[in-house]
């Protein structure tokens, strides 16, 4: 005995751009992403909350978008691992990735990279300016919630430090 | 006694035909470590993955699975399903009788009506939607005349055990035991026992694993009428190809698979999933609708080809001064419904009769039928759980002898190959430098004072450090047929055409820093055709760590083909001969004088045709050298004995890698291995319902795969040393960094506690029930002096 | 493209008036929605039985005013919104200063992004991480069927050793321990209008088809933590197999009030002690025996180890689970011991 439910539009903010769709209740932020706005970066490795590859930023926190429901998104702000890089380049941590090799197959990148987005966007600032700094220990935690099975973590560690550095000099984004 | 073995014949390139004659120069671009070339589509997110594809008119499908881990299909009714409007097609045993699908080229019946386990295909439906395919699963009848399940390997070893339905093709078989029962030995073990000074009993219970990789499954098969495409998520392009085409009845040139970016398979994704031919064979039946087939991640794990699980007794025969007399293995291998690796049972010969230096050697494998689901290749196969045997078990024989743990290994140390049987003869090892390995992971993980920071550890947190070596076979499997191309345009654009699969391991980095190489160019100028049987030639699935040394050899050897063509046409041009030009620096020039020459695309332009195009292929290894990896872990833990929590502080391995190719890449499979290792040996733990054989954890919070802040930074100082058999002697590395982690950890844990704790996961709740059964059989050696004392002891 | 929750009708509650409104109109077809992270993957997997349908109205309390917020109580104490989330709870100021075995219990949950979305009344009201509860082939007794499969069964992990009854599970909740030790209460929202029940009381026993005593249609509106003793002091620990996403193999809160002894000589005297367990229970145990043993004594280290003892004496291991006993009889000593270091 199916509901029969009409869908509803949703105006929110994906990677600064103001969106509109058409969703139904039952979708979740993970699928409007990938298939309403065609933005599959963001990944769908277990859709139960328990692996973190579909790890986005909304409202500058890091969630699992396959467990915020579409609808609950009206007038708020997510980011992708689509808008990390900016007109002047990839983002740090992009760089930093690629420079220390914390990318095997990919899978849980996207989430990866947006957690450690909101942990430098908190504590550093989205320019490097704030003031505040990351550790290992911070590091681990922030991706504690994403699994990796191709055993980035190490990587990820030094990339993530090698990232902080570069916003703190005030490198920003590079090319 | 083993015979003396000389030393290795002269290592040479393993190609048919010429092997291209050397450089003539320093190498540029092999043993850099170079960006992944894909590492920027992926963390912008711009990868395709399959799971992201969507086509025109796809159709969507979903399966159904029996609950029952064993039973008969009485009657099966799929037309109220195939008559719900939007639903296109379904499959089922009403309409496959007959139909096998292939998976290393085995034959599987499509869907058979014996039921093997608990969450096997039934059936499956192509619809509009994933709803309607959804609501026509609940429209399918079917009937089952439920049997009783033999859900382990000693119920299903017994008289009246039921015959367990099997997955694959049928081999001989007594009961749910393969046949015949795999047997090996070198000398005489008996003997061996009988002249021992000590026999070191061991007994270890290594469960089964489960590959988890992060994309699950997911393909999509569209059908012209014509030709078959698929997009998938596999290890491989052209194995599935075959293995479509086998089983729908098509000429192999009727298929085309694709796979550019996908999330990871440790061998799960191997072979053509028995998904892909349902997708397939779907698509055929809708012509124009391409037809999508995603396993959610539950499914992922009910479906799964796991790791087998094993049941190991080791009986390790020594003198009073630490020399082994006897190795003999007694393993029960729980196979599940169906394996494909009766061959791949001589892996477990290589760690037990080969790491040391035994004349007396015998390893025995029943492997046992279960109503469990089936069984595969995971990421070092059967390796793991031969290597966690033997190193555990040679731990366990040090702490009866009052030696040394490493101390024991050095004394049987194996410096040459000893035959792994009576009918193998001895041969040298292409080369073997284990010995520098153990002595560089005794250095860094501070062997000399392990007992000092074990004595110094106060309150109830213990440390302790422990070691283990490995040998495992990996270097290329027959049939050794892996080509490649090497094209030159007129414009100076070069591509490598390989039709392999990049998984992660950076397949498709290694490829062109190889050509590069050969043709003195950077390797951003070398382009990859790859992930596509279109336009390429067979290569192996990219599993068994062997695209580095089954491809690389081909890539080389057409590069070098397409630069010594070249140098024949500037050579021509210069009016010098072609011995004496060089490719390098993006020029082709006379050696020793780079101004006398020309650029690499001015060389090109001198092409008389379309392209300079070259074919390299690789010939089998040869058989009088043999190929393996060695290496060592160390690991230093600290464990709470009151929580039973473990900390790995400190992983240290030294890898006999030979030469890298590109260092990084090196690097991160040796982080992976060690990360998949410590899931094995200290979290992962499934749970079967042991009434309805029924996977109670087939999720990734209860499967307790090992976060950030488990993994300690891996410290790597691997020995690299020249091995010619090998492409710039770049041995294979995805698999070996997994093998010796969880035998380093559990000595490590056996030094800190005093306890071996012999079944896998060792999880807080083993270390306590450890705990507690030293302080009890201490109880009772008190009680009763000269009672019985505990196992192993320091 | 996986469309794995089934098809539901979503109503923004903007009041708590409208949110009981559509509850009640609904009756058992609806459920309140918090962060959806225990909900939403229990609905992909059908999770339901007679008497537990899957829901068809999922009504979002997120919006509810009363339901936000941590604010000062007129005695001192707080007043934490159910919607609230453990990330908000977890970096409080006034909650890591004065409770913090709550902002401890808070961060000790599951991981970041979890505690980004998951709320203080969903984490009180999750249901059971038994392995038979949720997978959808076996109808147990809180899915209405009429047995529990853990035992005899699998019982390695999510099982109790204390308090147990036809139900073997533990209770999940990290939350509930810490606020048993706080001696918090619970608002709650219903028909007949609120009222406010103490922790201890919120939690049903092992013969309860569900978890919380919250009737159909009722909504968990806030927690109120009152105002800790001068001096008073309180901890939380956590012991679970990994460094984060694990529920707790066992865990324990405690409080205490130090108090000077009678005429001023000798060591502090402990009071209104409080020892509650989690992970190890159907619901939040408190382990009065080992309060008993400690309240008005000086906490010395054989008096720290007799409590732990008594925390565990009415323990009964499954078949699978003894190990729990000592691991909590040591997480006990070690909460002890760490308390009596803090309240130095």
């Amino acid at each position: 005995m199916t509901t029969a439910v009409s869908t509803r539009p949703v105006s929110l903010i994906v990677n600064g751009q103001p969106r509109r769709v058409e969703v139904a209740p039952r979708r979740t932020l993970a699928e409007l992403l990938r298939e309403d706005l065609g933005l599959t970066g963001t990944k769908i490795g277990c859709n139960r909350a328990e692996c973190g590859s579909c790890t986005v930023v909304l409202d500058g926190r890091a969630v699992f978008a396959c467990s915020v429901l579409a609808v609950e998104t009206a007038g708020r702000v997510v980011e992708t691992v689509e808008g990390l890089a900016g007109p002047e380049g990839l983002h740090p941590l992009q760089s930093a990735f690629i420079e220390h090799d914390a990318v095997q197959c990919g899978a849980c990148i996207p989430g990866i990279l947006m957690s450690l987005k909101a942990l430098l966007d908190d504590r550093l600032g989205a320019g490097g300016d704030v003031g505040g700094d990351v550790d290992e220990r911070d590091i681990r935690e922030a991706v504690g919630g994403n699994l990796c099975r191709c055993g980035t973590y190490p990587n990820t560690v030094k990339a993530t430090l090698a990232a902080a550095r570069a916003l703190r000099a005030g490198r920003g984004a590079r090319p | 006694m083993t015979p003396p073995v000389g030393p290795p014949p002269k290592g040479r390139l393993l190609v048919h035909g010429e092997v291209p004659p050397p450089l003539g120069r320093e190498l540029a671009v092999i043993g850099r470590s170079l960006d992944r070339r894909d590492a920027l589509e992926k963390v912008t997110g711009a990868a395709i993955y399959s799971s992201d594809m969507t086509r025109p008119g796809m159709l969507h499908a979903k399966i159904l699975r029996s609950p029952h881990p064993h039973a008969r299909i009485r009657r099966m009714d799929t037309s109220r399903a195939a008559a719900l409007p939007g639903v296109h097609a379904v499959l089922s045993c009403e309409n496959t009788e007959g139909w096998h699908t292939y998976w290393y080229m085995i034959a599987q019946p499509g869907f058979p009506r014996d039921i093997a386990y608990s969450g096997q295909e039934v059936a499956v439906v192509a619809a509009e939607t994933i709803d309607i395919a959804t609501q026509a699963l609940g429209l399918i009848e079917v009937e089952y005349d439920v049997l009783p399940a033999a859900l382990t390997p000693r119920e299903a070893m017994k008289p009246d055990a039921p015959r367990v339905p099997v997955l694959d093709v049928e081999r001989p078989r007594e009961g749910n035991v393969q046949q015949p029962v795999y047997v090996r030995q070198r000398g005489d073990v008996d003997r061996g026992l009988a002249e021992a000074d000590l026999v070191s009993e061991s007994h270890f219970s290594l469960p089964t694993q489960y590959h988890v990789d992060i994309q699950t499954r997911c393909c999509i098969a569209e059908w012209d009428g014509q030709r078959l495409t698929v997009h998938e998520a596999s290890q491989g392009v052209w194995n599935v190809k075959r293995e479509l085409a086998k089983s729908l009845g098509l000429q192999e040139d009727q298929v085309r698979v694709v796979v550019q970016s996908m999330g990871g398979g440790f061998g799960s994704k191997a072979g053509a999933q028995r998904v892909v031919h349902y997708a397939a064979r779907l698509a055929m039946m809708r012509a124009g609708r391409p037809v999508r087939l995603e396993l959610t991640r539950p499914e992922e794990f009910m479906s799964h080809p796991r790791r087998y699980a094993g049941e190991v007794t080791m009986r390790l025969g020594a003198k009073r001064d630490g020399t082994l007399t006897a190795l003999d293995a007694e393993i029960v291998l729980d196979i599940g419904s169906g394996s494909l690796y009766a061959g791949r049972y001589t892996m477990t010969l290589h760690q037990i009769s080969e790491l040391y230096r035994c004349a007396n050697v015998r390893v025995r494998i029943v492997a046992v039928y279960t109503n469990t689901g089936p069984t595969g290749p995971q990421r070092g196969v059967l390796d793991p759980i031969a290597t966690f045997s033997t190193e555990a078990a040679i731990d366990d024989l040090a702490a009866r002898l009052g030696m040394d743990p490493l101390a024991l290994r050095l004394k049987n140390y194996a410096p040459d190959f000893q035959g792994l049987d009576d009918t193998t003869p001895p041969l040298p090892y292409t080369s073997k430098h284990l010995d520098v390995c153990l002595a560089t992971v005794a250095e860094e993980i501070g062997w000399e004072s392990r007992d000092r920071k074990r004595t110094a550890s106060k309150g109830p947190v213990r440390r302790g450090v422990g070691m283990a070596a490995y040998c495992i076979e990996r270097g290329g499997y027959a049939p050794f047929s892996a080509k490649a191309d090497v094209v030159a345009q007129p414009d100076g654009t070069v591509e490598v055409q390989a039709g392999v699969v990049e998984i992660g391991a950076g397949q498709i980095t290694v490829l062109p820093m190889i050509a590069a190489e050969e043709l003195g160019l950077p390797a951003e100028r070398i382009n990859i055709r790859h992930g596509d049987t279109d336009g390429t030639h067979y290569a192996p699935s990219s599993h068994a760590s062997r695209i580095t040394s089954e491809v690389g050899p081909a890539v080389l050897q057409a590069a070098a083909q397409v630069r010594q063509r070249l140098c024949e046409l500037v050579a021509e041009r210069m009016e010098v001969s072609p011995h004496d030009l060089v490719a390098q620096g993006g020029r082709i020039h006379v050696r020793g004088a780079a101004e006398r020459g020309m650029t690499f695309e001015a060389a090109c332009a001198l092409m008389p045709g379309p392209e300079i195009r070259a074919t390299g292929s690789r010939a089998p290894n040869p058989d009088d050298v043999i190929f393996r990896l060695f290496g060592a872990h160390g690991v230093e833990v600290e464990v709470d004995t009151e929580t039973g929590e473990v900390r790995v502080l400190r992983i240290v391995c030294s890898h006999d890698i030979g030469r890298p190719i590109n260092p990084k890449l090196v690097e991160s499979q040796q982080h992976g291995g060690a990360v998949m290792g410590l899931g094995y040996g200290l979290y992962e733990e499934a749970e079967m319902d042991r009434k309805s054989g029924v996977l109670l954890t087939p999720d990734v919070h209860q499967y307790r795969v090992p976060t950030s802040l488990e993994t300690p930074l891996i410290e790597a100082r691997n020995v690299e040393r020249e091995d010619a058999f090998y492409p710039y002697s770049a041995k294979p590395v995805g698999e070996a960094p997994l093998v010796g982690v969880m035998p380093a950890v559990r000595n490590a844990i056996m030094h800190a506690l005093g306890v071996g704790i012999d079944a896998l996961p060792i999880t807080p709740a083993r270390i306590l029930e450890a705990l507690a059964a030293q302080r009890a059989a201490a109880r009772t050696a008190v009680a009763k002096p000269g009672g019985a004392r505990p196992a192993a002891e320091q | 493209m996986l469309d794995e929750l089934p098809p539901f009708d979503h109503v923004d509650a903007a009041s708590l008036a409208e949110a009981m409104a559509a509850l009640a109109a609904h009756g058992p077809r609806a459920q309140v929605l918090a962060g959806g992270t225990d909900l939403l993957g229990l609905m992909k997997d059908r999770i339901g039985g007679p008497g537990m349908p899957v829901p068809e109205v999922l009504v979002n309390v997120k919006r509810i005013p009363e339901l936000h917020g941590i604010a000062g109580t007129a005695d001192g104490g707080l007043r934490i919104g159910a919607a609230v989330t453990l990330a908000d709870l977890e970096r409080h100021a006034d909650v890591t200063a004065r409770f913090p075995a709550l902002a401890q219990a808070a961060a000790a949950v599951a991981t970041t992004q979890i505690r980004a979305m998951g709320t203080v009344g969903g984490n009180l009201c999750q249901r059971p991480w038994c392995w038979y509860f949720r997978h959808p082939q076996f109808p147990c007794l809180k899915r209405g069927g009429t047995q529990c499969f853990a035992l005899p069964g699998s019982n390695r992990t999510y099982f109790g050793v204390l308090g147990l009854g036809v139900c073997v599970m533990s209770h999940p909740s990290d939350l509930a321990p810490a606020l048993v030790a706080l001696d918090a209460r619970v608002v709650i929202a219903g028909a007949s209008g609120p009222r406010t029940v103490p922790i201890e009381q919120f939690f049903r026993g092992p013969r309860s088809r569900t978890e919380t005593v919250l009737e159909p249609g009722e909504i968990l509106v806030a927690v109120e933590v009152p105002a800790p003793a001068p001096g008073a002091r309180s901890l939380f620990l956590k012991h679970r197999v990994r460094g984060t996403w694990d529920f707790a193999l066992s865990e324990v809160a405690v409080s205490a009030t130090p108090r000077s002894a009678a005429g001023g000589n000798g060591a502090d005297r402990w009071h209104d002690v409080r020892v509650a367990l989690g992970g190890v229970a159907p619901f939040p145990y408190r382990a009065v025996a080992a309060e008993t043993v400690l309240d008005g004594h000086a906490p010395s280290e054989p008096l720290l180890r007799e409590a732990a003892e008594a925390a565990v004496g009415r323990a009964r291991p499954l078949p699978q689970n003894g190990y729990k006993i000592d691991l909590t009889r040591a997480l006990v000593a070690r909460a002890l011991t760490a308390l009596a270091a803090d309240l130095r």
